[in-house]
């Protein structure tokens, strides 16, 4: 009787916010993991953005192209379509005229819809007032923990962990539509200390932000940590960029030249302050930041041989590595608009307190080493009617030039096409970069991309792309200069808003070294075929179904084939309209870790995961939603991987000996 | 109605012939799990919720040798009769000879939820090499496929879930589509995974030419096989005569006869 009365009380209780992104951004989030290797990337900015807008949606009317690239449904075409349409015929009067809009197809309009509105402007005397008034203020607290524990804990070891398991973090935030937002974030990771030792100071890593915007002339100002992105990321991007994927249009690297940074990562962004002022048609951005980073060492170099891009500080070793580098970074973005030409001029320097020194290796010969770099760029965009053309022109401290060319061309309704060209020279130098290319860094790549949307009917689209590139120079891993094509091809039925089926074919070749003991390494070509099928299914008003099925086929010179397979099915059930539960169950079985597969997970609210799946296994994993009260959330997560065949897991201090591996998350939220 | 459920429940216990493990080569039929247009009864062997797609009381039998070794034939038959607002199937299959052989029984039930049809198996499977002891087994099995337009369904599948302390049947998924382009026209396609075996991925397609005969054609990766088939359909009866063509290990013939109580 007593179990009954608590499930009523928890089924009277309101779901909290669930925060499902569309199959295709899921995707993206995919690839882009399976290219950096990243399965719980800390960056959860754009969740945070989008969650805002689900709450209070962005008005149409008001929105610049900032805020539209913001939310990363939208091609630069279709952006610049939407503003020249405004521009023309004058604000919005209902949301349904969005399907006026050229380029916009009704697929997007779904997908925008829950973000944003049509409203009245406010006025700035109002607008500052409120500012300080009506924002939200929003307390979040978030525990995790792996259930067994690795060998890292087993303190007789001579490389253990000093701290407990437990993973934390803290956030406060105060946000005021787009136009203010303060907020600090402490976060300690599993086996790091807490408020002892090392991280006497409570958690292991602090941020806080202040930023304003369109405060008269100035139109964006930062203080504490802030993101910047330029031009098409050839000098420098930290906002989330992502790389190919089944959404063939979305290659322009579009978004905000100062954000600020709200995530818990403890690398990519800067600290200090920068200032945008400007008017419709002239724009300046100047920016200084100065902060430690953490830097790996090796006995015999007088400097640093690379970054600590973990955030990691949970051993002897890695205490000692963080903040050993201070980062010192400056520079400036000028950009001017017109109706159809956006032209950016964008600088950066930057310096180190003692010198970078690579690992002495054949593919290291070009890379930078110091203590001191700068670039500059040339960026820009043009839309002449259905095509929109965009470029950067790069260069570093010894005059390297960096190239990097697109175009989207709407040639029918039904039919987009984008291009880009990028000529990115061995010897050029980028420590941040971060543009559309195959690798992680834009240097040493050649490389020529084609991506096509077609959209025959409102229930068929079909989504492909070719890539074909090369680097002149050796990589890591790859002992000669190589190159590779990348072919994908997806296919989309969606009857109705309610289901939707995905088939996806992705053909890779790249090259990467054999294992040759007694000899050189040397690369050979390795492919990679997948298939992918996707089902979503809305079986009720309450009741939605996911489930996919994926196979690899890998093969390489002189090795055997071998296959990959993962399968899950996920519910999600809202009781009543009462409490939410999202349940998977996923059964994977791969050759080895090379034919690993990547799935997206949804997670507590501005938490997602993409972990990578290899060997044999099963994986469960369940999220519990609940809203007590309207200003109180609580999340409840429990994921276990089981691997029948295997007693031991992991490796290092990561090693685990046991068949299983869990992880408990609880997260509550408070906004008032 | 309960004592209809016993009888069923007994004929599936002491049923002499039970399903066969293996998959059969020839698949066409099968996918047909996916298409609103008649499936044969055989069709719940590839997902169990398929079965509440017929109508009435229904039976198929099904045999192939494979590559022509008489130690290679298989044998299959099914019923279905519809029950309430669900419908039964039962199974009964062998594979081999005297030397090898494998037989299994099966017991199944389906029913529509809206645009979803939920199905659920149970699988006895009996394995028997001369000389050595015999290996009893039992699985369970669940499916479901999902209306996603009327003329479009999708179709999920576990097999063989459940412990078995002699023998362990392999942990079977699919994942399976199905498309009417009219009512003459379908495809289909499966990704079908058993544990420790490559993945499967079968494609077939039937076009019916005439009101009485249609041909298929269809490929199943896993056996690199190609296959062909024809159908004639006659008053509350379908002939399919059917094969697979491995390139190097030549041609296994199939036959399936079903019948009908109510005209499609």
């Amino acid at each position: 009787m007593k179990i009954l009365i608590c499930l009523s009380l928890v089924i009277a209780i309101p779901p909290a916010r669930a925060q499902e992104l569309p199959p295709n951004t899921q995707q993206q989030l995919e690839q882009l993991a399976e290219a950096t290797e990243t399965e719980s990337p800390e960056d959860d900015q754009w969740l945070q953005t989008l969650d805002h807008y689900r709450r209070e949606p962005l008005d149409l009317n008001e929105a610049g192209a900032e805020d539209l690239q913001g939310l990363r449904f939208l091609s630069a075409l279709q952006i610049d379509l939407f503003l020249r349409y405004r521009k023309l015929l004058g604000k919005l009067i209902d949301i349904h005229e969005l399907q006026a809009v050229p380029g916009w197809d009704l697929a997007t309009i779904r997908q925008l819809l829950p973000y944003v509105s049509i409203g009245a402007a406010l006025t700035l005397k109002d607008d500052l007032r409120s500012r300080l008034k009506n924002g939200e203020h929003s307390v979040l607290l978030r525990l995790s923990r792996a259930l067994e524990k690795s060998r890292g804990y087993d303190r007789t070891r001579a490389t253990h962990f000093l701290g407990d398991p437990n993973q934390l973090m803290f956030r406060y935030r105060y946000q005021y539509k787009n136009l203010l937002y303060a907020g600090i974030t402490g976060e300690k990771d599993p086996g790091e200390q807490f408020l002892r030792g090392a991280q006497a100071a409570g958690f292991d890593f602090y941020s806080a932000h202040l930023f304003l915007r369109r405060l008269g002339k100035i139109k964006a100002l930062a203080f504490g940590d802030f993101s910047l992105s330029m031009g098409q990321g050839l000098i420098l991007w930290q906002s989330m960029g992502f790389s190919k994927s089944a959404e063939s249009m979305s290659v322009k690297r579009q978004g905000a030249i100062l954000s600020p940074y709200r995530s818990a990562g403890e690398f990519n962004f800067n600290r200090g302050v920068a200032v945008t002022v400007g008017n419709e048609k002239w724009e300046t951005t100047v920016f200084f930041s100065s902060r430690k980073i953490g830097g790996s060492a090796a006995d015999s170099v007088d400097g640093f041989t690379g970054f600590q891009t973990s955030g990691l500080h949970r051993t002897e070793t890695e205490v000692a590595r963080k903040n050993k580098v201070r980062h010192t970074a400056a520079g400036a973005v000028v950009i001017f608009r017109s109706d159809r030409l956006k032209l950016g001029i964008n600088g950066l320097i930057q310096a180190f307190d003692v010198p970078l020194q690579k690992r002495s290796a054949p593919y290291n010969a070009f890379v930078f080493s110091g203590s001191r770099l700068w670039n500059v760029s040339v960026d820009y965009s043009y839309t002449w009617k259905n095509l929109h053309l965009f470029g950067e022109l790069a260069l570093d401290a010894q005059y390297n030039a960096a190239f990097i060319q697109g175009a989207l061309l709407s040639v029918d309704p039904r039919l987009d096409l984008s291009f880009v060209l990028r000529v990115l020279p061995v010897r050029y130098r980028t420590l941040f970069g971060n543009a559309f290319t195959e690798h992680t860094l834009p240097v040493n790549e050649q490389g020529l991309y084609a991506g096509l949307s077609f959209k025959p009917s409102r229930a068929w689209q079909m989504q492909a792309y070719a890539d074909v590139y090369r680097s002149p120079w050796l990589r890591y891993r790859v002992s000669a200069p190589s190159s590779g094509y990348d072919y994908l091809l997806q296919v989309g039925y969606q009857p109705h808003k309610k289901a939707s089926v995905l088939v996806r074919y992705h053909y890779e070749q790249k090259s990467s070294d054999l294992p040759a003991p007694g000899t050189m390494d040397y690369p050979a070509p390795f492919v990679k075929r997948s298939l992918r099928l996707h089902l979503t299914d809305q079986l009720s008003s309450l009741l939605s179904l996911k489930a996919r099925m994926e196979v690899i086929w890998l093969r390489t010179i002189n090795e055997a084939a071998e296959e990959g397979f993962l399968c899950f099915a996920e519910v999600h059930q809202k009781i009543r309209s009462s409490w939410s539960v999202n349940l998977r169950m996923q059964y994977f079985e791969t050759g080895s870790y090379n034919s690993r597969i990547y799935a997206y997970e949804s997670d507590v609210l501005y938490s997602f995961s993409m972990p990578a799946f290899y060997e044999k296994g099963w994986r469960c994993c369940v999220n519990i939603g609940v809203e007590p009260k309207k200003n109180l959330s609580l999340w409840l997560r429990y994921a276990r991987n089981f691997f029948p065949e295997q007693k031991q897991m992991g490796s290092g201090v990561d090693l685990i000996e046991s068949d299983r591996r869990s992880q408990a998350r609880a997260q509550i939220m408070f906004t008032f | 109605m309960k004592k209809l459920l016993y009888i069923l429940a007994s004929c599936w216990v002491y049923m002499p012939n039970a399903q066969m493990v293996q998959s059969p080569l020839v698949a066409l039929p099968f996918l047909e799990a996916y298409s609103r247009n008649s499936p044969s009864t055989l069709a719940f062997c590839v997902n169990p919720a398929a079965l509440a797609a017929g109508k009435g009381l229904s039976a198929s039998i099904y045999g192939e040798r494979r590559f022509m070794l008489p130690e290679l034939g298989s044998y299959k038959a099914a019923l279905a009769l519809g029950v309430g607002q669900g419908r039964f199937g039962f199974t009964a299959g062998r594979a081999g000879d005297l030397r090898y052989r494998e037989t299994a029984a099966g017991l199944a039930y389906a029913r529509t939820l809206g645009k979803t049809d939920l199905g659920l198996s149970f699988d006895y499977v009996h394995t028997g090499a001369l000389g050595y002891e015999a290996l009893p087994a039992v699985a369970a099995g669940l499916g479901a496929i999902f209306h996603i337009k009327e003329t479009f369904r999708a179709g999920l599948q576990v097999a063989n879930l459940g412990p078995s302390p002699a023998v362990e049947l392999p942990l079977t998924m699919a994942f399976g589509l199905g498309y009417d382009a009219s009512e003459r026209l379908f495809a289909g396609c499966e990704v079908r995974k058993a544990r420790d075996s490559p993945v499967d991925i079968r494609l077939a397609c039937r076009y019916r030419f005439h009101q009485q005969a249609g041909a298929s054609l269809g490929i199943s990766t896993a056996t690199a096989s190609f296959l062909f088939g024809t159908a004639v359909w006659l008053p509350l009866c379908r002939l399919d005569v059917m094969a697979a063509l491995h390139p190097r290990l030549g041609i296994s013939p199939a036959l399936m006869i079903s019948f009908q109580n109510q005209r499609p």
